[in-house]
Parts: C-alpha cells; structure tokens; sequence
C-alpha cells in the first residue's frame, strides 16, 4: 500500500472520502465490543439501580453523540487533518511530540484491554487460568500466548490501513450487535428460568430487573456505589477522548459532511446501552447462582449464554474494537516519527499492546481507566475548540506554533499540564469524584488557553515571523 | 447470484436473533438454540463478504 493513502500529512481530498455507511458500520463495530462484556458487569458491581441505569444511559449516550456531531465533526470536515497534524500547528512540534506519546501510549492500553477480553474466549477452549478480579499480573503461560496470539492477528490488520478496518467493521456490526441483544434475551429466559419469576410483559420485566438484577443496593467490596449522575457522566465521557478530546478529527476528516457525526449513535444505543444492558444481565445472572463468583470474564460468560458463538463474538468484538484505537495509537507514535512506515509503526504498536493486554489490571479496572484517560486527553480538545473557533474572534491567531514558526506554544502546553494536574488534584482531595472532572475541567483548560493565548501573543517577540 | 447472496446473508443475521427470541419466549431449548445461531453464522461470514464490499464499490 502506498504510504500517502491514509493522508497523515495533509488534508482529506474529496476522492478519498466516505459516506455515511461507513461511518455508521465503523461506530456500531467500535463501540459493540468485547469491552462493553466488561462496562455492563462493572455497573452491576457499582450497585447501580434499574431506573439509574436506563436513565443514566439514554441522557449520556445523547450527549455523546452530540459532542461528537457539534465539536468533533464540523472541525474534522472544515480543517481534514489528522489530530495530531492539527495540533501540531497549534502547539508546535517539540510539545506534540510529547502529547502523542501520552496519547498513543493511553490509546496501546485500551487496545491492551480489549485484547485481554478476546483472550478470555479462547481461555475457555483451551481452559488455560485466567485471571481474577483482582489480579493484575498474567497468571498462566497459556493466558500469556493466548494474548500474544490474538494481538499479533489484531495488529496485523491495524497495519494494513483505515479501509481495511471499515471493511472488517462493517461485515462484523451487524452480527455483533444481534448477537449482544441474543446475550440479554438469554439471560433474561435463565433469569426467569432460575428465579421462577414472569417476564410476559414490560412490567413483570421491569419488576424483575428492578428486583433481582439491578437492585440498587450497596456495591461489591472495592467498587464505587453508581448513582444516575455516575452512569450517566460515565455513558458521556466513555468516548471523551475521541469526542471532546477530539481525537476522532483522524476519523471524520474522512467524512463529507459534518453531520455524519450523528453516526456515533449506533455505537452509543447499540454498544453503550444494549450491549451494557445484556452484559449486566449475564453477570447478574453469575452473580444470583453463586454470589461467591464475582469474577468478570467475558469468554465464559459468553460461552455459558450462547456457546461457541458467543465465544466467537467476544473474539470478534474485541478485534474490531482494537483495530481503530490500534490504528490512532498508531498515528499517534507516527507522528512523532513522520519518516517511518506507517505500517511498521502500526504494527510494532499493536504488539505493544498485545504485551499491555497481558496484564488483567487494566481491563479490571476499566471504569476508572476510561475515565482517567478522557480526562488526560480532554485537555487538548477544549483548546482545538478553541483555536478554530474563538482565537480570531478574541483578536488572537488560530494555528499560532505554525504562523509564528514555534516549536513549543507555551499557551496549550500550560493549560494542558496545569488542567490535568488541578483535576487529579481535586479527585485525590475528593473535591469532586474521578467520573465528573472532566467537566469542569474542560472550562478549566478552554480558559486557560484563551487567556495564556492573550498574554503570550502580546509579547513582542511573539508577533516575529506570524502572519495573518 | 446478486440477490441470493444478501438473501442468504439476511437469512443467517436472522437464524442469529430468532433463536434467541424463541429462547426468551420458551419455544426452543439451549443447545437447539445455539446450534441455530452457529448455522447462522457461518451463512453471514460466508456470504457477506462476496456482496457487502462490491455493492460499497459500485456506489
């Protein structure tokens, strides 16, 4: 494959760009993944609360979608650059350098993650150990070959480019998502099967669900007790990074128009609430047998549903999943090393995170991963926001590191660092919970920018070799 | 051929979903359930590659 293919140095041309189709079958395949048998079990840990749960996601999914659809897309279809070539306008190369080797090294994780979720399927073919709720080292040979088995597949086809994955996203989608509603419909059948309860009709179900399998009562031991405001904050900042933080710029660049972004909503009400919904049914379900198993392992509890087709799925979602976080991991790291090969930085990057994916910590403990990495990366979408939308209006100049010929912007790089550092800050001090800073911390680092923008443009040395 | 491969494609993503529904509503018992949805299955990886891909080109 050529290397300007995928357009990692420069703007999107109308021949290379996509319909809404693709978008649709490449968020459906994201977002209905093997993380989401991970997401919906830890909800039922958090002692979350039916109403809480199915209110909580409705509002957080549309929020998400909003954000990818009114600050995502429209900057994504108006500049065409990947995020990292955006920012490097903005911030200067020496920072970026930095900021991609966070990014892609939060992007290897949770690639790791979903790898570590394929891996419990063929656990349950090869009955090799696998790891518990608490572990956070590999605990068999077997689970580590597992592992190193399916992330070189993985990366492989991470590597052979942006088209390829679509294609792989699009004949997957549709069968994933049926086979994830088959996971709650089965579950609800042995619920009702090992509880004697009826589930004729929505309000014998909604009794049953309301009673049995998301009572609202005191979490698992370790967990956090979810409320509405947890799970709903939760839904919307799942994706914070590639919405608000703006990360997808590297995938709708490639869209025509900027209300493709309304595409996200098949991975939102698809993946982050049926899937969610299904995958907590089958963990309570595990639960309400033997209240003693509170192991979260999406192989068997797929396998125990739907046999080897669930197994099959777990697999498949996992891997369509990784693919794109592989594919932006991969520009990332290819960002900082413009010369490479694309397809040997892609690929050396996805066996990294075949190698993070053999440590269970990070899928274990994903609620609180996911909410960390959005708040890392959010920093940096409040000031793309900014600067394409409010640094003329404030008299200021947009793109300022490239107009001015700076290596380091000292405006982004300040309101980065400084936001991240005040938000953890607040959550260690339990100011405000983990889930919720990246609200506020998004005016945090919007003002930040704007204001540092202000006073470093006045600088008289700031105005040498910029240009309007 | 043009349109028995997205009728076969179809008819596989369905023996996926009525399983299960027929599971849910009592009709059927796990095992004949399962053996449906792996049917399906191979009919959908089988067939929609040879169409979903050539009808995204002809577009």
């Amino acid at each position: 494959m050529a290397e300007n293919t995928e357009y990692e140095r420069e703007p999107v041309p109308a021949k290379a760009r996509l319909g809404f189709r693709s978008f649709v079958g490449q968020y459906a395949g994201e977002h209905t993944a093997g993380t989401e048998l991970m997401i919906g079990p830890l909800f039922v840990a958090a002692g979350v609360s039916a109403i809480d749960l199915v209110m909580g996601l409705l509002i957080g999914n549309l929020l998400a979608v909003l954000s990818w659809t009114l600050m995502t897309a429209p900057i994504a279809t108006r500049v065409r650059l990947t995020l990292y070539c955006q920012l490097e306008r903005i911030t200067g190369r020496k920072f970026v350098v930095i900021y991609n080797a966070v990014n892609g090294i939060a992007f290897c994780f949770l690639a790791g993650s979903m790898i570590t979720v394929s891996a419990t399927a063929l656990g349950v073919w090869f009955e090799f150990p696998m790891p518990g709720l608490n572990d956070l080292y590999p605990n068999s040979v077997g689970w580590v070959i597992g592992v190193l088995a399916i992330g070189t597949v993985v990366a492989y086809v991470a590597a052979a480019g942006y088209r390829v994955v679509a294609k792989v996203a699009n004949y997957a989608a549709p069968w994933m998502v049926l086979v994830f509603i088959a996971f709650g419909l089965v579950g609800l059948r042995d619920f009702a099967n090992a509880t004697g309860a009826s589930i004729g009709s929505p309000g014998e179900f909604w009794q049953l669900a309301e009673t049995v399998i998301w009572t609202g009562g005191e979490p698992l031991p370790g967990q956090v007790k979810f409320t509405f405001w947890h799970v709903m904050f939760f839904a919307w900042f799942a994706n914070m990074a590639m919405h608000v933080g703006m990360s997808d710029l590297s995938v709708f660049r490639y869209a025509r128009k900027a209300r493709y972004g309304l595409a996200s909503a098949t991975g939102m009400y698809l993946g982050h609430f049926l899937a969610w919904v299904a995958a907590s049914i089958l963990f309570a379900l595990q639960l309400h047998r033997d209240p003693s198993n509170t192991d979260v392992l999406p192989g068997p509890l797929a396998a125990d549903a739907v046999g080897l087709v669930g197994l099959l799925c777990v697999i498949v979602a996992g891997w369509t999943t990784a693919n794109p976080t592989i594919y932006r991991a991969g520009l990332a790291f290819q960002a900082i090393v413009p010369k490479a090969s694309r397809f040997k930085v892609t690929f050396a990057t996805g066996l990294l995170c075949a190698v993070a994916g053999m440590f269970p910590a990070i899928a274990m403990k994903l609620l609180g991963f996911v909410a960390l990495y959005g708040l890392i990366l959010m920093p940096m979408g409040a000031v793309i926001f900014c600067d394409y939308w409010l640094m003329k209006r404030f008299g200021m100049q947009p793109f300022y590191a490239e107009r001015a010929g700076k290596s380091v912007n000292w405006a982004p790089a300040i309101a980065w660092i400084a936001t991240v550092a005040v938000c953890l800050a607040a959550v260690n001090m339990g100011y405000v919970g983990l889930y919720f800073a990246s609200l506020p911390g998004w005016f945090v680092a919007a003002a930040m920018y704007l204001g540092l923008s202000k006073f470093l443009q006045r600088q008289p040395s700031a105005t040498h070799g910029a240009t309007t | 051929m043009k349109k028995l491969l997205p009728a076969i494609s179809f008819a596989g993503l369905a023996l996926v979903i009525v399983p299960a529904c027929l599971y849910l509503a009592g009709f059927t018992d796990k095992p004949q359930m399962q053996t449906l949805m792996l049917i399906g299955t191979v009919l959908w990886f089988v067939s929609a590659p040879l169409w979903i891909g050539k009808a995204e080109r002809s577009m």
